[in-house]
């Protein structure tokens, strides 16, 4: 799995998360949009069913990746911290 | 969002932060706004009282409710009984909390959570988990019996629907969420449908295509003896399935009708003779068979039994035929139909529009009574003159209290009933007990019959009391018997009723809505005199009648006697 493709699993994912939610809360399709950052407009339940669906939408595509770790949250930089460094996380995750 | 939307209240022992989002955020009717109370605090929050809350749903986890589920989950010593009254306590809370809501609606206990549960152990009567969780669920449904404004959902139902993915660890351990999401689109739309129930907003007719849809092939092309139904053939057993759920539900209160492109005769003798059918021509309260448009038909269905098109569900094999009758008829709800006879039977029973919060025996009559108002209505081609076939009619309306074996029909007409409605209020149960206790707020139910037969329980009216004068506060009546006096005998009973208050006056205020028209044609044409703002007025110095040809009769107990036979 290429780095684009990861990419488009993850819009797939703002696409079906977008749809469950009022406008105001939407993800931006976008790799600075930020996630688990202090400059995030999602909420700490926002953020974790946003990461736990892209997970989910890995494991459907027959893909294992862990996301949610709490080593993660404790790391100077935190690679949830955005949708740009999601996706580098999954494709290093793939990558192994 | 909007003032309009009903407020639910959440009370669960695990986050339902996210599903209090979702089921917000969803635009199917009815929108709701959801009110969160704090997760793991279920009996705290059962010890408030719900302020502006129409709804409550409560979804709980027994082994997070229960200590002694708790032990025995860790397979621990524990006492049955001891399970047992905490059930009872827990469900006596519930009760408690729902006497200020509209409905509280409940979660069955589900262990799905658990993972499997020891094999064969599961069922074991001492130590087995399924067994446990079976037995309080039972329990609790037994519990909430005689709660009128209390109802389960079925947990099961999402669990399984939602297959392997319904349990989610991950987002348990994340955000102790313990279902995915999923799971909570399944439990979203039972509680919208289970919403639609109570209000009386149930789909009540099944208007369906016959050849592929009833049965297999063209009857008109391949003759009755040919067609594919029953017998040692796969899709032949599928299409008496699908005639056997369709039965299922009639006997339920959805009626059927017909609507086929086809020779009337060839297809009404296939429906009288061919001895696999489960359905026959008494099953249908009407049918257009004929070459003309399904839409048309459709709408000359529903004028003929006089129901309103979003009552109406459409079943086609013909994609094209169900594209033009959404087109034309976007009130009909067409859903969409698997090409597969094998899945008819199943697609029909996964439809939710049919929920139901309870039966009345109105319902399960309820195409006998379309059956015997066909020959009501054919009498009225022989009779001379409207009076005339009225008088032959010879009817008798019953007048009753509020009580326990009529309350549900009761709700079901203040939910149900659009046309004949004076206010269009739509009420609970529970504010319907609340009422009997109320000493100036009186309700009776008006049953009818003729010669025919009995066309059930069919009007209700509510009286209140203000200073000298009675006003009738809810005043409902069942189109099936619109327009035959029924609605002046009602007049009359409020008028003798008032009377015996010593009032000067009656006086009913309507309220108009989209639907409601023939109420106002009545009561402008009833002989009471009209204010401004459609309020009506008769002076109890004048005697209002009852028709000749109607004679009243009543069962009405004191006040007293009717309380008691409520709770």
């Amino acid at each position: 799995m290429n780095n684009e493709q990861i990419l488009n699993i993850v819009y797939k994912t703002i696409d079906e998360y977008n749809n469950l939610l009022p406008r105001e809360n939407h993800v931006s399709k976008n790799l600075d949009f930020p996630v688990a950052d202090a400059d995030s407009p999602m909420d700490s339940i926002s953020m974790m069913n946003f990461i736990v669906m892209i997970e989910e939408k890995f494991a459907a595509e027959g893909c294992a990746i862990v996301l949610l770790d709490e080593e993660n949250f404790q790391k100077d930089v935190n690679p949830l911290a955005s949708i740009g460094s999601i996706v580098e996380l999954i494709s290093s995750q793939v990558q192994q | 969002m909007t003032a309009a939307n009903k407020r639910i209240g959440i009370i669960s022992d695990f986050n339902c932060d996210w599903f209090a989002r979702l089921l917000q955020a969803n635009q199917t009717e009815p929108q709701l706004e959801t009110f969160l109370y704090p997760f793991g605090q279920v009996y705290q929050s059962l010890a408030l009282s719900p302020e502006n809350m129409e709804y409550a749903f409560i979804w709980t986890r027994p082994q997070a409710l229960f200590k002694n589920f708790a032990k025995a989950v860790e397979y621990c010593e524990f006492t049955d009984a001891d399970l047992m009254f905490e059930v009872k306590q827990f469900a006596k809370k519930i009760i408690e909390f729902s006497r200020h809501l509209n409905f509280c609606f409940v979660a069955t206990w589900n262990i799905c959570d658990l993972g499997r549960m020891g094999g064969l152990l599961s069922w074991n009567q001492k130590f087995g988990l399924n067994y446990l969780n079976a037995k309080i669920n039972v329990l609790l449904a037994e519990e909430f019996a005689q709660a009128k404004n209390i109802g389960l959902l079925d947990s099961d139902s999402w669990i399984n629907a939602s297959g392997e993915s319904a349990y989610s660890p991950k987002r348990y351990y994340s955000t102790k969420m313990p279902y995915s999401n999923l799971s909570l689109e399944f439990v979203i739309n039972d509680l919208k449908s289970a919403i639609h129930a109570i209000r009386g907003q149930t789909k009540k007719l099944i208007v369906l295509d016959l050849d592929d849809t009833l049965w297999g092939g063209v009857v008109g092309d391949v003759g009755q003896e040919n067609i594919i139904l029953g017998g040692h053939h796969m899709q032949g057993e599928a299409f008496v399935d699908f005639q056997k759920s369709l039965k299922a539900l009639q006997n339920r209160g959805i009626q059927l009708a017909i609507a086929s492109k086809n020779n009337e005769e060839i297809a009404l003798a296939a429906i009288d003779h061919h001895p696999c059918m489960q359905l026959r021509r008494n099953d249908f309260v009407a049918w257009q068979i004929n070459w003309s448009d399904k839409a048309e038909n459709i709408l000359a269905i529903a004028s003929e039994i006089n129901l309103g098109l979003d009552a109406i569900v459409f079943i086609d094999n013909d994609k094209v035929q169900r594209e033009r009758v959404r087109e034309a008829l976007p009130d009909v709800f067409v859903p969409d139909w698997p090409s597969d006879p094998l899945l008819f039977a199943k697609t029909l029973m996964q439809l939710n529009c049919f929920d139901q919060y309870d039966l009345t025996g109105e319902d399960r009559l309820r195409t006998q009574l379309h059956e015997t108002e066909r020959h009501r209505k054919k009498s009225f081609t022989s009779a001379q003159t409207m009076t005339q076939w009225l008088s032959d009619l010879e009817m008798q309306i019953v007048i009753e209290n509020l009580h326990e074996l009529n309350s549900v029909r009761i709700v079901q007409l203040f939910n149900k009933t659009n046309q004949m409605n004076l206010t269009t209020r739509r009420v609970s149960a529970s504010t319907l007990a609340q009422w009997l206790e109320d000493p100036h707020h009186y309700l009776w139910a008006f049953h009818v019959n003729d010669k025919f037969g009995d066309y059930g329980l069919m009007g209700v009216m509510t009286l209140k009391q203000y200073d000298q004068k009675i006003a009738v506060t809810d005043f409902i009546l069942s189109c099936r018997v619109m327009g035959r006096g029924v609605e002046q005998s009602m007049l009359a009973f409020a008028c003798e009723q008032a009377r015996s208050f010593a009032a000067s006056a009656v006086v009913a205020t309507y309220v108009p809505t989209l639907k409601n028209l023939p109420c106002l044609n009545f009561f402008q044409t009833s002989g009471w005199s009209e204010h401004k703002n459609y309020e009506f007025e008769w002076d109890l110095t004048k005697h209002y009648p009852v028709p000749e040809y109607i004679k009243m009769d009543s069962d009405i107990k004191s006040k007293k006697e009717a309380l008691e036979h409520v709770e």
